[in-house]
This record gives structure tokens, sequence and C-alpha cells, in this order.
């Protein structure tokens, strides 16, 4: 073994990382190399030096208390963590789409309510005089060509205001599409 | 029979807080250690191992176990000194030693040449010079010096902890050494070094 690959593996030898086949080799260049071994012997005594250190020691007081400090403060602070199995039964069920959909059906089920106890104006059969533009309802009819389609409309009894909500139907004013039109 | 620990681990995810307790016994010393060495003062050191462990709390679930306990809270104090660091350098205060308590009862240091002229006790400056050595180095040379000497932990556990390759640990080690050789030889006279 060259010196130039000695010293390449000495640093990994010196920590005892190097495989047992290249520390035989390396060993054997050690012995008949005194620059090499020189290399060792001073990472021999840097390390020395450094393993000696050790943190200054402290106060009893303070590790007494270390642990408790610790549980203290996590409890404290927000992000407290839940046990495992508390979260496995936690409502994982919220997730984002969820949470629309069902958000959608409470909405369908109010809306119907308030059509079912008529809170909702819907034409009579003797309400056949003609409106004005102002008093005419902003829905007249409407169509849907799917089942996905729907329409809903709140217009309270004496108020020109009126809401809409439509949903999962193409409109095109005025003209008949087979899917939903709005008059 | 102490428990393992994963065992406490495992109680500590039951919500119990007695286990969680007793590893923080068992791993305070590991983790104060690693901050004061990579950080520089004790103090610091104190608060950075307690924030380590409240991460750990809040993330025992998280744990897979694929390293030990102590290598992952090796990285989380590694990754929150480094946060620290970052932050003192932006902050561009000076360090400082405060030391709690008395000092540490050192074990005597003693060098292996036959031909060492402080072979023996090397006195309390010679120490205090040699953590002022390693504090000059920059933090990446730092840390795989403290992990690999200090915490005595492999080529493969210290890059797990810093997040690099073994050759890139092996290459910090090198030059950590290397400059801390070149700091040290002029103060301590007479070493080979």
């Amino acid at each position: 073994m060259k010196c130039t690959r000695a010293l390449r593996r000495i640093q990994a030898y010196f920590d005892g990382e190097l495989p047992p086949g290249e520390s035989t080799a390396l060993e054997e260049h050690l012995r008949g190399c005194p620059s090499c071994s020189g290399e060792l012997e001073r990472l021999r005594d840097l390390s020395s030096l450094v393993k000696g250190l050790r943190a200054p020691s402290v106060n009893p007081e303070l590790w007494d208390n270390y642990s408790a400090g610790v549980l203290r403060k996590a409890r404290a602070a927000p992000g407290r963590r839940i046990p495992v199995r508390e979260r496995a039964g936690s409502l994982r069920l919220l997730h984002p789409r969820l949470a629309y959909a069902a958000a959608a059906i409470f909405l369908v089920f109010i809306v119907a309510m308030m059509y079912h106890f008529n809170v909702v104006r819907r034409p009579a059969a003797g309400d056949a005089a003609p409106l004005t533009a102002q008093q005419r309802p902003i829905v007249e009819r409407f169509e849907a060509g799917d089942l996905a389609s729907s329409v809903m409309a709140f217009a309270p009894e004496n108020d020109p205001v009126a809401i809409v909500w439509v949903f999962g139907c193409r409109i095109e004013n005025g003209q008949d599409s087979g899917e939903g039109t709005i008059l | 029979m102490s428990a393992s620990d994963r065992e406490l681990i495992e109680a500590c995810r039951e919500g119990r807080d007695a286990p969680f307790e007793e590893l923080v016994d068992r791993y305070k010393m590991k983790a104060y250690s690693l901050a004061y060495f990579l950080v520089g003062n004790a103090a610091d050191a104190l608060d950075i191992s307690q924030e380590a462990f409240i991460k750990i709390y809040r993330n025992l679930h998280r744990f897979r176990g694929k390293s030990g306990f102590g290598t992952w809270l090796h990285r989380i104090t590694y990754n929150l000194c480094m946060d620290f660091l970052r932050l003192r350098k932006r902050r561009a205060s000076l360090s400082y030693r405060d030391e709690i308590g008395k000092p540490g009862e050192e074990p005597a240091i003693e060098s292996s040449g036959k031909s060492n002229p402080l072979k023996g006790l090397v006195k309390k400056e010679t120490r205090e010079m040699v953590r002022g050595a390693i504090d000059r180095l920059p933090a990446k040379l730092k840390s795989v010096l403290v992990l690999r000497e200090i915490e005595d932990l492999s080529y493969g556990e210290i890059a797990g902890i810093v997040g690099c390759s073994t050759g890139t640990v092996m290459s910090r080690l090198h030059h950590a050494r290397k400059r801390l050789g070149k700091i040290l030889k002029t103060v301590v006279k007479g070493q080979h070094l």
C-alpha cells in the first residue's frame, strides 16, 4: 500500500470504520512507515483531548425539575399531543369534500322545508294577473334535463328581492338546452 | 428490570406521562451535552434540550422506530441547535459562556503519545482552550466532530442525524480535525497535533 492510499484510510481506520481486510493491509503499511504512523498518532492525540471534554454539570435542583418542566411546557403550549387511540377514533370524516357535501345536503333540506311550509312564494292557480317587469319573479320555469341538476329559489312575500341557487345545469337564456332552462 | 425505550414509547402513546418522564430522565444528559457543545453555553443548552423533548412529546405518534430513540433525539436536538446558531449569527451576538452550577467533574485527559510532554493530567485551562477551539469551528464541522468524538456515534448514525452521506461525514470530520489541530497547535505546545 502506498502512503497516499494509506493516508486516505487512516481516519476511517482510527474511527473503526474501515473494513477488516483493508485494516490488515493498512496496519502492515503503518508498521513500516513512520510518516503514516505519525499521522495516526496525531489523530489519537487530538481525539484524546476532545474525548475528555464533558459539558458542565447542572445544578441538581435544575435536573430534578427538568422532566416535570418539559411536561408542563408541552402541556401548556398549543399543539398538545393527542394519544394515538384517541386520535384514531376522532373525526377523520371531516375531510373537506365530505364537509362540503354535508353542507350542500343541509342547504337542500332547509330549502325543501321552506317550500313545504310555504315560506317560498309559489305561483298559485288564481294568481294569473300579469306582473309588471319589476314584479316579475326571477324564476318562472325550470326544467332539469338530468338528475344532477337542481334549482332553488327564495322570494319572500312583498319583497322584490329573490335569491336563486342553480346547481349543475347549463344556462342558456331563453333557449331550451335540453338540460335545463331558466327563463 | 427497566422497560425498553420502545415499551416506554408505547406507554406514552396511550396518553400516560410517567413513562415519558422516565425517557426524559434516561436521555436528558445526552441531549444537554450535545446542545452544550454545539451552542457553547449551558443555559442555552438546557433550554434547547428541553425544547427537543417537548417536540418529541408532541410527535411521539410519528416515531416509526426505524432508528433508536437516542438517534431521533440527537437529530431533533441537532436541528434545534442549528436553528439557534443561525438565529444567533443573524443577530450577530457574541457567544458567551455562562456556566450553570459548578464546573463538571471532568476526567483527566490522557495522551497516548510516548514522547508526549502532556502525558497524564491536562490542566483545566487546557480543557477550556480545547472547548474554545471547538467553538471556533464552523457549525457543520463542529457538529460532526462532537457527534463522533464526544457522543461516540458511527459515521452512519452521524449521517442520519446531520442529513448527509457518510462520505460527507468523513470529509467534514477530516477538515474539522485538521482545523482543530491547527488551532490547538498554538495553544497546546508540545502536543503532536
